[in-house]
């Protein structure tokens, strides 16, 4: 008790000039120290900062409906492979460190070798949206707002049922929705 | 990616967030003492 009384008259009564002024610092440092570091999370989300290693992929999603539409909206890279959530969006960013030795090591570094390894990041792709139940997708797309009567009868007919259900998720059905498949020899369910 | 992957990055990940938030703390420090150095009365 005593202790707590001590700590708190120094807290109360410091020299007022030289508090005023270092609150004033961290105050304005701590602006400035987030506002930098928000805009390095919003830097390494743009497409043209994937595209510096991504190349290939950025000119292929020119044809898809997530670059162009009548609506025009766009979905752009991060959207759908970086999550919102802050501490997912961290955990992201720090595995990404995983893609940099990648591309010290050159894994993708040319086209031949992206084809080569295209079906296995795709199916890490595939298995991280299974798992989170394609929760990038939803961003955007709700499902408690799609108007059936809207949509085509092939959607219908799949969406008021495997989706409805939960036995599917988005990606289970549409692969391929924003890049060219890889080889789908060894998926499940393809033909 | 397998459990193992999953664990090892969410263990990375979530330790990186405390280490952002003392750098930052570390670095503000640090430039506040420098700029309250500027004004140090050099005669004391
Ligand atoms: C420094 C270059 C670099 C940048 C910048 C980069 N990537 Fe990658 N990325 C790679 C490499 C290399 C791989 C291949 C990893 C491997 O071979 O295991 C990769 C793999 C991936 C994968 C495959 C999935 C997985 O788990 O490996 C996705 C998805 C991806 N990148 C998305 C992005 C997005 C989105 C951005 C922009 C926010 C981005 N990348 C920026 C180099 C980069
Ligand atoms: C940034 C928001 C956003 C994200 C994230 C997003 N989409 Fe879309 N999606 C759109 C927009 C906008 C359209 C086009 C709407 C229109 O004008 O018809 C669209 C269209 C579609 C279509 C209709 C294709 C067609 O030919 O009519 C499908 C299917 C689709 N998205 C699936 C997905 C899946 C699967 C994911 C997750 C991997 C996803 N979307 C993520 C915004 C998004
Ligand atoms: C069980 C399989 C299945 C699942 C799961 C599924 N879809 Fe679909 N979806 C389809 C089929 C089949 C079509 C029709 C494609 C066509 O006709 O070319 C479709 C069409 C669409 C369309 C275009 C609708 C239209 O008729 O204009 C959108 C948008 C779409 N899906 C988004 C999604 C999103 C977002 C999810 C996850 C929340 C999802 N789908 C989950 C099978 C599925
Ligand atoms: C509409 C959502 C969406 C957008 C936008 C999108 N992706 Fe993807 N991406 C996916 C899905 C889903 C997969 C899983 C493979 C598939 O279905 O094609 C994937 C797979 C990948 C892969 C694994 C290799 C492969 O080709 O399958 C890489 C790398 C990747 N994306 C990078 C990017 C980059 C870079 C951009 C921006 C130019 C981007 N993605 C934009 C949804 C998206």
């Amino acid at each position: 008790m005593k202790l707590v009384k001590i700590f708190w008259q120094r807290l109360s009564r410091p020299s007022k000039a030289a508090s005023g002024v270092l609150l004033g610092l961290g105050f304005v440092g701590g602006i400035l120290f987030w506002g930098a570091f928000n805009t390095g999370m919003e830097a390494t989300n743009t497409e043209a900062f994937c595209s510096s290693c991504h190349a290939p992929i950025v000119a292929e999603i020119r044809e898809t409906i997530h670059y162009s539409n009548r609506s025009g909206v766009r979905a752009i890279c991060s959207d759908c492979h970086v999550p919102h959530e802050w501490t997912d969006k961290i955990i992201r960013k720090v595995q990404a460190s995983k893609e940099l030795v990648a591309y010290a090591l050159g894994t993708i570094g040319t086209l031949e070798k992206f084809h080569a390894r295209r079906g296995y990041l795709a199916n890490r792709e595939w298995q991280r949206m299974k798992a989170n139940d394609s929760r990038e997708c939803r961003n955007c797309h709700d499902f408690d707002f799609m108007d059936f009567s809207e949509q085509g009868r092939r959607s219908v007919a799949q969406h008021s049922t495997a989706l409805a259900s939960g036995e599917k998720t988005c990606v289970d059905c549409h692969k391929g929705i924003a890049h060219r498949l890889p080889d789908m020899r060894d998926v499940e369910g393809w033909q | 990616m397998s459990t193992l992957e999953s664990i090892f990055w969410h263990v990375l990940g979530y330790s990186a967030m405390p280490v952002i938030f003392i750098v930052g703390f570390i670095g503000v420090a640090a430039g506040s003492l420098w700029i309250l150095s500027l004004g140090v009365d050099r005669d004391r």
